[in-house]
């Protein structure tokens, strides 16, 4: 996907929301692509669900611009925005049948009658419902209302589609199911969607970018594999997949190659494109998956002792205390390996380029 | 220790059965007296007779009386109920200034001895004119009905999942659409309830009927009151009769509503 080439949908700069002194949304910028799926991904309380809200017209901001195809919108009444929206409890009209429901936009839209029925048919099919148009939302189950709800956002075409935590309320195999349904109609339709969730999981499977928010701000906004393997905070780093985050200080840096003495005496080789020079403070991520027992020979090498090991089946999850360095936890398959036991001695492998620097925040 | 729990259970559900009896028996000892043969009001009966409802039904003083109630309490249902939920609909927006005070504006003649507020009205009316008219008495029952209008169509807003109003503006729906399609419909329960405690406040309501009506304007239970005190007969039995039936299918109305109400709230259990 060409993300910087094409022009912004949406464009959110510099927007604050105030709630009397506390800063629920502090200065975000933000660009949303035609066409891409978008996921806003953070911790509860984090700001993802006001900023939803000033999209779709439901909150005001404080300070700051939002543009929708170039035109000002942050002032304009939610029901001129032409943004679908899809509620995390589903919203769904509970005096109107579904067809009802779906029917409700277009009508509002003063659409035909023969053309309504037809598109809240198709509407129907595309979410799998055919037959179920005459109940009453009561009469649906969970899964059930969410596919109407999402019908009833996609059947006016809508320039954007939000959907706040829309699976949360689901069961796991639900859940998985219908974000398989949910990326196959965002390929079918092409709409633009801007998706809320606090699941890192949900987020790197459906998403073509994330943005990754803490406390009112947006740590980073970037492709599942470059949030995953580029962090470019310590907070995304420890968020996003399982990561050890060891705090120590520059030693020399030459190039992109840096040295880390930590608290502990111990000293590491890693990469950094980060400025960084000798003296400051930083954080150091390495994922449990590029630590390995190490063969003897090549990498950089540290001895360490065994804490504790958690079988977990297909894998081992061994946390060791790496002499001069810290706590780290990496993981074994279960078979086909030396065994090894709690308090014994073993060198571990650290390679440097899987070695992370990131600025202490 | 399960025997003493026992009888206490039976003394609870005595006790129960006492207060009921307590509030229904003066209601259910009318009804029979009105069926009776005999001219004075006591038991036992005498025989069965339909003759106080035929005096009833030949009595234009009484037909008059019926026409004045009907046309008093339908109107003042007819404003009282768009007057209170369109003020319930006021007061359920988020806190504003002296939100409070219009709240016990609203509801203070609720709250006033019905004849402080009859007296203050008698007063205003018959320096504006009003005394003496149905029209008065109308505006007069409006205001003592209006704050249950207000009273039962809260109750619904509070129970209106606000989200609901949000997914509406989303799906491009303005203010008075949303109003129509989505709040008016999930309200409608408590607007009914609420026009039903209009009618029956002013049906039954006779300290400003007395204060406020001359012959012309007598309504049924001003005629019923003297009834009782002029020439106490069954046929006041009789009225009374087909008014606790008329009471008790409004009051079998607004149960189902209730229920209507409830079963669509309860929607993601
Ligand atoms: N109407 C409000 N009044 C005051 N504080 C609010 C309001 N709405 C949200 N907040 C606060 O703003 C912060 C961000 O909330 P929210 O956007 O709902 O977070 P998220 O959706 O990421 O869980 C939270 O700390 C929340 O308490
Ligand atoms: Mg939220």
């Amino acid at each position: 996907m060409a993300i910087a080439a094409a022009s912004p949908i949406v464009r959110l700069s510099g927007v604050s929301k105030n709630y009397g002194i506390y800063k629920a949304i502090d200065r975000i910028d933000l660009d949303i692509v035609p066409g891409e799926f978008i996921t806003f991904l953070g911790p509860s309380g984090s700001g993802k669900t006001t900023t939803l809200m000033m999209l779709a017209g439901f909150e005001t901001p404080s300070e700051g611009a939002i543009e929708m195809d170039g035109r000002r919108i942050e002032r304009l009444p939610a029901h001129k925005r032409n943004i679908g929206v899809v509620f995390q409890n589903y919203a769904l009209f509970p005096h109107m049948s579904v067809r009802e429901n779906l029917a409700f936009p277009l009508n509002v839209r003063r659409v035909p009658t023969a053309e309504i029925r037809s598109r809240v048919d198709a509407a129907l099919a595309m979410v799998h419902l055919d037959g179920l148009a005459e109940r009453k939302p009561v009469q649906l189950s969970g899964g059930q209302q969410q596919r109407v709800a999402l019908a009833r956002a996609i059947i006016f075409k809508p320039r954007l589609i939000v959907l706040d935590e829309p699976l949360g309320a689901l069961d796991k195999n639900l859940r998985e199911h219908l974000q398989a349904e949910l990326k196959s109609l965002h390929r079918d339709l092409g709409t633009t969607m801007v998706f809320v969730t606090h699941d890192q999981s949900e987020a790197l499977t459906l998403s073509d970018r994330v943005a990754v928010f803490n406390k009112g701000r947006i740590e980073q906004i970037d492709t599942p594999e470059a949030l995953y393997e580029r962090p470019a905070t310590p907070f995304v780093a420890s968020f996003i997949g399982e990561n050890n985050m060891l705090p120590g200080n520059i030693e020399t840096r030459n190039g992109d190659e840096v040295a880390i003495r930590f608290a502990g005496g111990g000293l590491l080789q890693a990469r950094s494109q980060a400025s960084c020079k000798p003296g400051d403070e930083i954080i150091l991520s390495i994922r449990p998956e590029n630590i390995r027992r190490a063969s003897a020979g090549a990498g950089q090498h540290v001895s360490a002792t065994i804490i504790d090991i958690v079988y977990l089946g297909d894998q081992r999850r061994i946390l060791v205390e790496a002499d001069g360095i810290g706590r780290l936890v990496f993981k074994t398959g279960a078979a086909g390996e030396k065994p090894i036991t709690q308090g014994e001695r073993i060198d571990i492998e650290l390679s440097a380029g899987t070695c992370r620097v990131l600025p202490k925040q | 220790m399960t025997d003493s729990t026992y009888w206490w259970k039976l003394a609870g559900k005595a006790f129960g059965v006492g207060v009921l009896l307590f509030l229904i028996a003066p209601i259910i000892a009318i009804i029979p007296l009105s069926f009776n043969t005999s001219s004075i009001l006591t038991y036992p009966l005498e025989g069965f007779s339909l003759k106080w409802y035929a005096k009833f039904f030949a009595d234009p003083r009484w037909w008059t009386a019926i026409k004045n109630s009907l046309i008093v309490g339908v109107a003042t249902v007819g404003i009282a109920t768009p007057l209170g939920t369109l003020a319930a609909l006021g007061l359920s927006m988020t806190g504003f200034r002296g939100k409070s005070f219009i709240i016990a504006g609203f509801m203070s003649p609720m709250v006033v001895p019905t004849v402080i507020t009859a007296v203050g009205i008698y007063f205003l009316f018959s320096r504006l004119g009003l005394a003496n008219s149905l029209s008065g008495l109308v505006l007069a029952h409006t205001a003592l009905a209006a704050p249950f209008v207000v009273i039962t169509v809260s109750a619904s807003l509070s129970q209106l999942d606000r989200v609901l109003l949000r997914a509406s503006a989303s799906l491009g729906a303005g203010g008075l659409t949303t109003f129509w399609r989505v709040t008016m419909p999930l309200i409608m329960p408590g607007i009914v309830s609420g026009a039903i405690f209009a009618f029956t406040t002013s049906f039954d309501e006779v300290v400003v009927a007395i204060l406020l009506t001359g012959p012309e304007q007598r309504t049924l239970p001003r005629e019923l009151l003297s009834g009782t005190r002029e020439n106490l007969d069954p046929t006041v039995m009789a009225v009374a009769t087909l008014l606790i039936t008329l009471s008790v299918i409004l009051l079998l109305v607004f149960t189902a509503l209730q229920q209507r109400s409830s079963r669509l709230v309860d929607k993601d259990q």
